[in-house]
């Protein structure tokens, strides 16, 4: 006997039946996406700089204790 | 010349050293007594008073043999080949133990692991694999790895992780710190292969420009090299750069179960030290009501949180003392970040600041920590639906493994109902950053009541929701549709959780 045992399908279908799913794509949604990937491309940029500057400092850094 | 065995209980364990220093090695009885005082006894006092010791000469150590071939060897000076293996037993321990079968589970479970004394006078201590079960103070959470090995003809097991003092010759802090990474991965994955001093120093040689032995250590840049070499996608950290950040994110690391290099300096005396942080003290719950409120930077987050009345509590921000392994002390010493050599001698020392950590990453996680912390606080705070609003939230980020992490999940220890057989059932990468969401008096009791799941191979943060996997907070499933890119919220409530403490391996008292 074999048997499909893999729920989220059904979940699923459940939650789109009672009516609980919802496309977050309203105008407001897409604004909040566009100002949160403007904030991570900020911070993109601020962790190449960090990064950049720890590898540089790190090699005045000489262990030998 | 066969293999000498002794046994000894603890009040004769100096009269071992000393015995062991004189009779197979020829020492002087005053140079004996010297190296036990000072070079063996610290690592001794650590230990329960019931451990006993079982000793075998001629044992054939790989990682000194490897010094000695490619560098002792070819001094004037004559040099043992051979070493001293000290087997640790919880309990007193006799010779028919060994004789006899039925004793032999028996001293399996009481078996604590070994030292490895090396003829390189007076840094005697080699390569070493002890159960914190062994220790006086055991209260930890650390890295660990399996280690297969034998005393007196039995095989043993043992889980620890790898220590060696330096022989300040073809090893210092540096390339002890190497060694024991390496160790330390290669047995604990397939992906990964220790490596002997000989290794590294052939592996470091494209980035030197004089001979590399005797060695002088290294710099900060070059460890993180070889552990590239080594297979690894390192990244280093450093304080001046990251600031207020950077002893968050070391803790972040070390809890998702990374052993990282860390870097220690006292500039003024000279002093410049590897030490690897390897885990942290075990329960420190009980200290979250001094948890400060998370210091955001970003001006336009910090207007949004003030708005929204939104308090946020870094859970790497709790101040705890962390497990090192450090090779000019004793294993698994514990101390604050602010004051990592606390347990040393001198002022000198305990004066040292880290400078850098370097985290030894599996190759591809692309989004490191820095990234993806503050993915998480964006997301949950002015994301396309962001959290509720007059909260106070403590949030816990570490990465984890899709395949452990699952595994947990699916013997409950973790999230329940409809929203654990989605998560189980959820495509995964290898390794996913993990955001637990709670509040102080939740995660008092070691449980959260929301969750981020983030896509730790992408590192493009700032197209739609790219890394998101899924989020479950305030009665809400979010899940990111890969083929259309469209963010779907679906409403599933999420009962309070036990956090997930799998990273690290637990010792109590």
């Amino acid at each position: 006997m074999m048997k499909k045992i893999s729920k989220t399908e059904s979940i699923n279908e459940r939650l789109e039946r009672e009516e609980k799913v919802t496309t977050l794509d309203r105008q407001e949604h897409i604004d909040a996406i566009i100002a949160m990937n403007k904030q991570m491309e900020a911070v993109r940029r601020e962790y190449q700089i960090k990064d950049t500057n720890s590898q540089i400092t790190a090699a005045n850094v000489i262990l030998t204790m | 010349m066969g293999i000498s065995v002794y046994i000894a209980s603890r009040d004769d364990r100096a009269k071992l050293i000393k015995t062991i220093l004189l009779e197979e090695y020829g020492l002087e009885e005053s140079f004996s007594e010297q190296i036990y005082n000072e070079n063996v006894k610290s690592h001794f006092e650590i230990l329960k008073d019931k451990i006993s010791f079982l000793a075998e000469t001629c044992y054939v150590d790989s990682f000194y043999r490897d010094s000695y071939y490619h560098y002792f060897s070819s001094k004037l000076n004559c040099y043992s080949r051979d070493c001293v293996r000290i087997s640790l037993f919880d309990g007193e321990v006799y010779e028919e133990d060994f004789a006899v079968s039925d004793k032999y589970i028996s001293l399996q479970k009481r078996y604590r692991g070994f030292y490895v004394l090396r003829p390189t006078f007076p840094h005697i201590i080699g390569r070493s694999v002890i159960s914190p079960m062994a220790l006086k103070d055991s209260d930890m959470r650390i890295c660990v790895s399996d280690f297969s090995t034998t005393a007196n003809g039995l095989k043993f097991k043992i889980c620890g992780f790898p220590h060696s003092s330096q022989d300040t010759e073809t090893i210092t802090c540096a390339e002890t710190t190497l060694w024991a990474v390496m160790e330390y991965f290669g047995n604990k994955y397939p992906y990964y292969k220790p490596v002997q001093p000989s290794k590294i120093i052939q592996q470091l040689n494209d980035l030197s420009y004089e001979r590399q032995v005797p060695s002088r250590g290294l710099a900060v840049h070059q460890i993180s090299y070889a552990l590239k070499e080594f297979g690894f996608g390192t990244r280093i950290y450093g304080k001046k750069q990251y600031g207020d950040e950077f002893e968050r994110l070391l803790s972040c690391y070390v809890e998702s179960g990374i052993p990282l290099v860390v870097a220690i300096q006292n500039e003024g005396a000279g002093i410049g030290h590897a030490l690897l942080a390897v885990g942290r003290e075990n329960d420190y719950l009980t200290r979250f009501d001094e948890l400060k409120p998370y210091i955001i930077h970003d001006s336009d987050l910090r207007q949004a949180m003030g708005r929204k009345n939104i308090k946020v509590y870094d859970y790497d921000s709790m101040s705890k003392r962390f497990v090192f392994i450090d090779d000019n002390r004793p294993v698994y010493q514990k101390a604050t970040l602010t004051r990592p050599a606390e347990h040393y001698p001198t002022d000198e020392w305990r004066n040292c600041t880290i400078t850098h950590f370097i985290a030894p990453l599996y190759p591809k996680i692309y989004l490191e920590a820095f990234q993806a912390k503050q993915y998480v606080i964006k997301f949950l705070i002015t994301g396309p639906q962001p959290i509720l609003q007059h909260s106070e939230y403590v949030f816990r980020v570490f990465l984890a493994s899709s395949r452990s992490y699952k595994h947990e999940l699916a013997r409950n220890a973790g999230v329940h109902g409809e929203l654990k057989h989605l998560m189980i059932e959820a495509p995964m990468p290898k390794f996913i950053w993990v955001a637990e969401i709670s509040t102080k008096e939740l995660i008092k009791e070691g449980k959260a009541n929301g969750l981020m799941i983030v896509d730790a191979t992408e590192a493009n943060i700032y197209h739609k929701v790219n890394p998101l996997i899924m989020a479950v907070f305030d009665g809400n499933l979010l899940v990111s549709e890969k083929s259309s890119g469209k963010l779907e919220s679906k409403q599933l409530n999420l009962h309070p959780f036990s956090i997930y403490e799998y990273n690290l391996k637990s010792y109590e008292l």
